[in-house]
């Protein structure tokens, strides 16, 4: 057999290997979602119906499926202005100033990994016991600063504690970010030119940054959009996977079609958000 | 006419070692100059300074008399052009050479005008709307170069601007960047340690060792009267021959007694043993079947070969000397020959 041939049969091969990966996976991830899609349109006596997907507007309770998902993607639109605002400042300050502190702000950022939520919730409540009014029931300052952050019509407390939980993955998403290009570098051309830190910061490095950001606000998203454990402890019952979870109906047809419509309106918005993101790019430099 | 940069007594020290020691240097209007030096000898860190980037440990940089060691790098007014481009990854060539002027407030329409300029003086008009990645690394640097021009900066610096390109291009944007520097009459620092650079793109070169400046000086000053030892083996090739030193300032190297060149040669005692600096186009090879050089090696140079000679024994020693092309069929390998050294005062080793 010529080389040729043999580098033929081995290409044939790599491409027989790629494609049999591609399938087990997509049968993988994509079985379950049309299996579940296939059992809500499924009428009882044979044929097809969209009831499941009527019913999910029409569920009895105070909280609708609307109310739900708008609250969740409010929490999960701070969550991701909390963690960023909190880690691009900590990073740059990390690769330009004090790189000697990355391994132990590194270790701090990944402890939520090591600790499960419920940890978090446990911390929380002890926050809120320790700072509980007096036997004459008027609280210190502490008590009511405490009882606004945990009301449920502004719930600033999940943000707070999901921006926690959030950490690692942002973390990492905006390191690498930062070690695909020289920021030290870049930061000096600026500064050369005459830019002050907050035009370096606004003009140079965030739109270089801007795929690890959308990362790691995809990740922020993806978390809070299915995070159920905490925001049930601590008794808030509007966040989507809570609402969810409490649903009164019985019907199997009717929660499945709320799990595939609210993970497919979920997909549509990260590609909303992506596209737009991109699209922005793309008009910068067409614009140029 | 007020100097354009000066660094006068600049020490910066990093823990216990002084990345510059005492570094004092007067830079003229409108010249192009380099500074040379080996790793860690601190050029870089000299740069720096100028460039605001870092602050001296004591001791002080002026530019146009006026003290700048307290300010910051925003407002020096200096454009610099790095190793590694650095130009800024999501804009586009024209918006990266328009930046510095867009800080400064200049209105959209004679921002994008001047920037086209200068894209246009560095010959990359075409290609204002690349992106970066979408150019080769020559055309990142030259980038840069407008970048850094457009702000029409007192002083450009130049980071060893031209390290990370190939050879050829390396040559065209050397050329390049001599011609607008003369064009536009801007003072220029340029620091790299690529001797052949330094020498053939700048006005004077200054060269350092250990955080000082061992010799400031026009190139061919350089290379023809070093002020040291370091500095004659540091630019250009130079060879250590033994020699005997004799009485008023002379020694006799390869069988000639020659002038030395160092005012404490006449200090030697007479008959001790030198090491003299001889460079190679300053022996003269003659083909001689019992001469005591054998060729080594022989490289063809275009006007000259460089020819490696060696003797045998116990104190085998080993020279280089520069031939001219037209004798080259005299030193082919293997073949022997007599070395004896051209009229002229040499430089003795510490």
């Amino acid at each position: 057999m010529t080389d040729n041939a043999i580098a033929r049969n081995r290409g044939a091969g790599g491409t027989a290997l790629r494609w049999l990966v591609l399938t087990v996976a997509a049968i993988y991830f994509i079985g379950p979602l049309l299996a579940a899609i296939s059992f809500t349109v499924k009428k009882p006596g044979g044929g097809v119906t969209l009831s499941a997907y009527r019913d999910i507007f029409n569920q009895p309770g105070e909280i609708s499926f609307g109310h739900a998902l708008i609250y969740s993607l409010l929490i999960a639109l701070a969550t991701i202005v909390l963690a960023l605002a909190l880690m691009v400042p900590t990073q740059l300050l990390l690769h330009l100033r004090l790189p000697r502190w990355r391994g132990l702000v590194e270790v701090i950022c990944l402890l939520p990994l090591v600790f499960p939520p419920v940890v978090l919730v446990v911390g929380v409540s002890g926050v809120y016991r320790w700072a509980q009014p007096g036997e004459d029931g008027q609280g210190g300052a502490a008590f009511h600063l405490l009882r606004f952050i945990r009301d449920s019509s502004h719930p600033l407390l999940l943000p707070l504690l999901y921006a926690v939980m959030t950490l690692p993955f942002v973390y990492r998403a905006i390191d690498a970010g930062l070690r695909s290009f020289d920021v030290a570098t870049l930061v000096e051309a600026s500064r050369s030119l005459g830019a002050s830190w907050p035009t370096t910061i606004g003009s140079v490095l965030l739109p270089s940054l801007r795929t690890a950001l959308t990362n790691a606000a995809f990740l922020c998203f993806a978390l809070v959009m299915g995070e159920y454990t905490v925001a049930s402890i601590l008794l808030y019952t509007k966040p989507f996977p809570v609402w969810l979870a409490q649903l009164p109906t019985t019907s199997g047809q009717v929660r499945a079609a709320i799990s595939v419509f609210s993970l497919l309106l979920v997909q549509a918005l990260l590609l909303v958000v992506s596209g737009v993101g991109t699209r922005g790019a793309r008009r910068k430099v067409a614009s140029s | 006419m007020t100097t354009p940069v000066e660094f006068r007594d600049t020490r910066r020290v990093f823990g216990a070692t002084a990345a510059l020691d005492g570094f004092t240097l007067a830079i003229r209007p409108g010249e192009l100059l380099a500074l040379l030096g080996p790793s860690g000898c601190g050029k870089t860190t000299a740069l720096r300074l100028l460039a605001g980037f870092d602050r001296p440990t004591s001791g002080s940089v002026l530019v146009d008399g006026r003290d700048v060691t307290a300010v910051p790098a925003a407002k020096r007014e200096m454009g610099m052009v790095f190793q590694s481009y650095s130009l800024f990854p999501t804009m586009s060539a024209l918006d990266n050479v328009a930046f510095g002027l867009k800080v400064r407030g200049r209105g959209g329409a004679a921002r994008r005008g001047r920037a086209q300029e200068l894209l246009d003086l560095v010959g990359l008009g075409e290609h204002a709307k690349k992106l970066p990645h979408q150019m080769s690394g020559g055309q990142q640097q030259r980038v840069a170069l407008a970048r850094a021009l457009a702000i029409e900066p007192r002083v450009l610096l130049l980071d060893e601007p031209l390290s990370a390109l190939d050879a050829k291009v390396r040559e065209q944007l050397r050329e390049e960047i001599r011609r607008i520097q003369t064009e536009l009459g801007v003072t220029t620092v340029m620091v790299t340690h690529d001797q052949e650079e330094a020498l053939s793109m700048a006005d004077r070169v200054g060269v350092m060792r250990a955080g000082r400046l061992e010799q400031c000086a026009a190139p061919a000053d350089l290379y023809q009267r070093p002020a040291s030892a370091f500095v004659a083996e540091f630019v250009g090739t130079m060879n250590r021959v033994p020699g005997v030193a004799e009485q008023g300032g002379k020694v006799r190297v390869l069988g000639t007694t020659v002038l030395a060149a160092d005012a404490g040669a006449r200090s030697r005692a007479d008959g001790e043993t030198v090491q003299a600096l001889v460079r190679p186009e300053a022996l003269v090879l003659t083909a001689d079947p019992a001469g005591a050089w054998t060729v080594t090696t022989a490289a063809f140079r275009g006007a000259t070969v460089r020819v490696t000679l060696s003797t045998h024994g116990a104190d085998a020693q080993r020279l280089v000397a520069d031939v001219p092309a037209h004798r080259a069929d005299e030193v082919t390998g293997g073949s022997r020959v007599q070395v004896a050294l051209m009229d002229g005062p040499v430089l003795l080793a510490d």
